[in-house]
């Protein structure tokens, strides 16, 4: 007859009971319960083996850690918990800088793409300088009216100066289209008088 | 305040002298009084941590530390790490508590919670044991100084061979041997079958055997 699979040492191990026919296997088989006895054997060594006790002070001190950690939590557990600072700060940032990238890009793509009249028409139909979108109008006024009556000294000495390589900057950020206007309207004004 | 309650204090109405001041002292919904929640089981204990009482996660800790602390010490090999892993447990319990769903017994779910800690840490370095002479509640007082060194030399070799145990084989015989949870618990909190569980269990006796008997 077939010994005894693992699954049926492990049953007879836990004293579960195994049918006649497996039972009687065992009686007859001293294979099977050489198996068995050792298998016992290792099980009843191994379970002799305690956890030392621990300080009595060791559960408290446990729990209390433990509350310590729990009170520096969020208030309760949220599924939301993964949202945390070290998350949103950077997602924060990160919309921040495309909002500030749209709202620098979006001005642009319009002058381009918009109606050349009445602004400068360039070589292939771009306009540059078209103000067009009535906001952008609403904010030029609005930036005229500040600053207009603001000489350079006096913004100057209120701090409102650019940084050494600011205007080469602003310039490399051009495209090529609007550095090739920038120059000609430099050279326009070079030629009037006392340019 | 020292003892975490929140003050509130508003001058008297009219007509009371103004030197006077009541002050109403709010608990702090953190520090409500654990005996309050000692007689909930606890399914009612999560809800009430769930419901905004931390207080009652303390009960939690407290009655379940013990078996938590035992299972990461067969695990760890020693005190300090068990007594990490028991803390790292409770704490991911505590964030996790909403996925607690109750279809299992809530030890069970710690339980799964510490052998998840306890296979990821002691996975990552071999196993210390502690040191012949730590299992203090043997009664010893009837054998002899030898015989009682070939016990903790014994005993130390079986600690050793159960660590060297394959990480599933290992939490089996941990489980079931120890702790006595069914096959059907020890599957669930593995997440395998009650038939790989027997099997693990019946391939960690057999390479005890083999171990150990290979010991000098």
């Amino acid at each position: 007859m077939k010994h005894l699979t693992s699954d049926e040492l492990v049953d007879l191990l836990e004293s579960a009971a195994l049918d006649d026919t497996r039972r009687a296997h065992v009686e007859s088989c001293a294979a099977c319960r050489a198996r068995i006895d050792a298998l016992w054997r290792v099980l009843a060594e191994a379970q002799t083996l305690t956890v030392p006790e621990p300080s009595p002070l060791f559960w408290d001190h446990l729990s209390h850690r433990v509350r310590e950690a729990v009170i520096a939590e969020p208030q309760a557990p949220s599924p939301l918990r993964w949202l945390r600072w070290p998350v949103w700060v950077p997602v924060a940032g990160l919309v921040g800088i495309i909002v500030a990238l749209a709202s620098v890009v979006a001005p642009r793509v319009g002058q381009i793409g918009s109606s050349p009249e009445p602004g400068l028409v360039l070589s292939d139909g771009a306009a540059i300088g078209d103000p067009e979108p009535a906001n952008a109008e609403d904010t030029w006024a609005l930036v005229s009216d500040l600053v207009g009556p603001i000489d350079l000294d006096t913004a100057r000495e209120a701090g409102f100066s650019t940084g050494p390589g600011a205007a080469d900057e602003a310039v490399l950020q051009l495209t090529a289209l609007e550095q090739e206007e920038l120059v000609r309207l430099l050279q326009q004004e070079l030629k009037q008088p006392g340019g | 305040m020292p003892d975490g309650s929140a003050v509130r204090s508003w001058p008297l109405a009219a007509g009371a002298p103004r030197r006077w001041t009541v002050r109403v002292l709010e608990p702090d919904p953190r520090s409500v009084n654990v005996e309050a929640f000692e007689s909930l089981d606890d399914r009612a204990l999560v809800a009430e941590c769930l419901g905004g009482k931390p207080a009652a996660f303390d009960v939690i800790v407290a009655r379940h530390r013990r078996a938590i602390y035992q299972v990461c010490h067969r695990f760890a090999g020693n005190h300090e790490d068990a007594s990490d892993l028991s803390q790292e447990t409770f704490i991911r319990a505590w964030r996790g508590l909403r996925n607690f769903k109750g279809d299992a017994a809530l030890s069970t779910w710690l339980y799964r919670i510490a052998v998840n800690a306890c296979l990821n840490r002691v996975g990552t370095r071999k196993p210390e044991t502690e040191p012949i002479g730590t299992d203090r509640f043997v009664d010893n007082r009837t054998e002899s100084p030898s015989d009682g060194l070939l016990r903790e030399e014994r005993a130390v070799a079986v600690r050793r061979a159960i660590a060297a145990l394959p990480n599933r084989q290992r939490a089996a015989l941990i489980l079931r041997a120890y702790h006595d949870l069914s096959h059907q618990e020890i599957a669930d909190i593995l997440g395998s079958s009650v038939g790989a569980v027997k099997a693990n269990f019946f391939h960690a006796l057999a390479n005890l055997k083999k171990i150990l008997g290979s010991e000098p």
